[in-house]
C-alpha cells in the first residue's frame, strides 16, 4: 500500500516517536511511504538536531510544511533531506495514497 | 473521488491551519465535510473572531451547504443551532463516528 503521514502539532516527543514507528513498521512491511508531511509545531521537532527522522532518507521524501516554516521563521537553512513543501504538494499525495495517516 | 473530513475539536490557532487544507482541497475539488465538536463548537458563535465568523458565514463558496455538529457538545456549551451563524446539522456521536468512518482522511 501507498501511505502519506501527516504530522501536525507535537506536545510531546513520545508523539513523534509513535508516528516514527508507524513509519519504521511500514517500511517492514514493504509497504511504500509517498512523503512524511509535517506541519504546524511538527516541523520544529522535525528539524531536532540529530533528528530521528532522517534515517528514513532517501527511501521516504520528508516535506515540511512552507506556511508553517514561515510562521516560525525557520525557512531559511533547512537542512537536507528535509525540503520545504506546500499543502498543494500534500493535496496530490493525498489523491494517489491509498491511506494518509494524521499524527496526533 | 476521494473525500476529506476535518474535524474541528477546539477554538485554538489550529483551527486555522485546519481552515488552510479546505482551502487546498477546494483548489483540487476534493469534496470536504466539516464537523464541530467539544470546544469546536464555539468556533460557530458569531462573537468568535472576526475571519472565523466571515469565513464559516461563506461556506457555499466551498460548496459546503452545511456542518455537522455534535449534539452532545451543544449542549455541553449551553449552544442551539440558532446561536450559530451558518446552517447545521446536528449529529450524535454515534452519526460522528460514522462520519469520520466514512472519510478518506479525517483532519482533526
Amino acid at each position: 500500500m501507498n501511505y502519506t503521514l501527516f504530522i501536525q502539532a507535537s506536545p510531546t516527543p513520545n508523539d513523534m516517536q509513535t508516528a516514527y514507528q508507524f513509519a519504521l513498521t511500514l517500511l517492514e512491511q514493504k509497504h511504500h511511504i509517498k512523503c512524511i508531511f509535517f506541519t504546524e509545531d511538527a516541523v520544529y521537532q522535525a528539524l531536532e538536531k540529530n533528528s530521528f527522522w532522517t534515517t528514513l532518507a532517501p527511501n521516504v521524501p520528508l516535506w515540511l510544511c512552507s506556511s508553517a516554516c514561515e510562521m516560525r521563521g525557520l525557512l531559511k537553512d533547512i537542512p537536507a533531506p528535509f525540503v520545504i513543501s506546500g499543502l498543494g504538494e500534500l493535496m496530490q499525495a493525498f489523491l494517489i495514497s491509498d491511506q494518509i495517516m494524521t499524527f496526533p | 473521488m476521494k473525500n476529506i473530513l476535518i474535524l474541528f475539536q477546539n477554538n485554538t490557532e489550529h483551527a486555522k491551519a485546519q481552515l488552510d487544507i479546505l482551502h487546498a482541497a477546494y483548489a483540487f475539488e476534493i469534496p470536504v465535510k466539516l464537523a464541530f465538536c467539544q470546544s469546536g463548537v464555539l468556533l460557530l458563535k458569531p462573537t468568535v473572531e472576526p475571519s472565523f465568523t466571515a469565513f464559516f458565514k461563506e461556506l457555499s463558496i466551498y460548496d459546503i451547504d452545511t456542518c455537522y455538529v455534535e449534539q452532545e457538545s451543544l449542549t455541553q456549551y449551553q449552544l442551539t443551532p440558532n446561536d450559530l451563524m451558518c446552517a447545521v446539522t446536528v449529529i450524535s456521536q454515534e452519526e460522528l463516528y460514522r462520519l469520520k468512518g466514512a472519510a478518506h482522511w479525517v483532519v482533526n
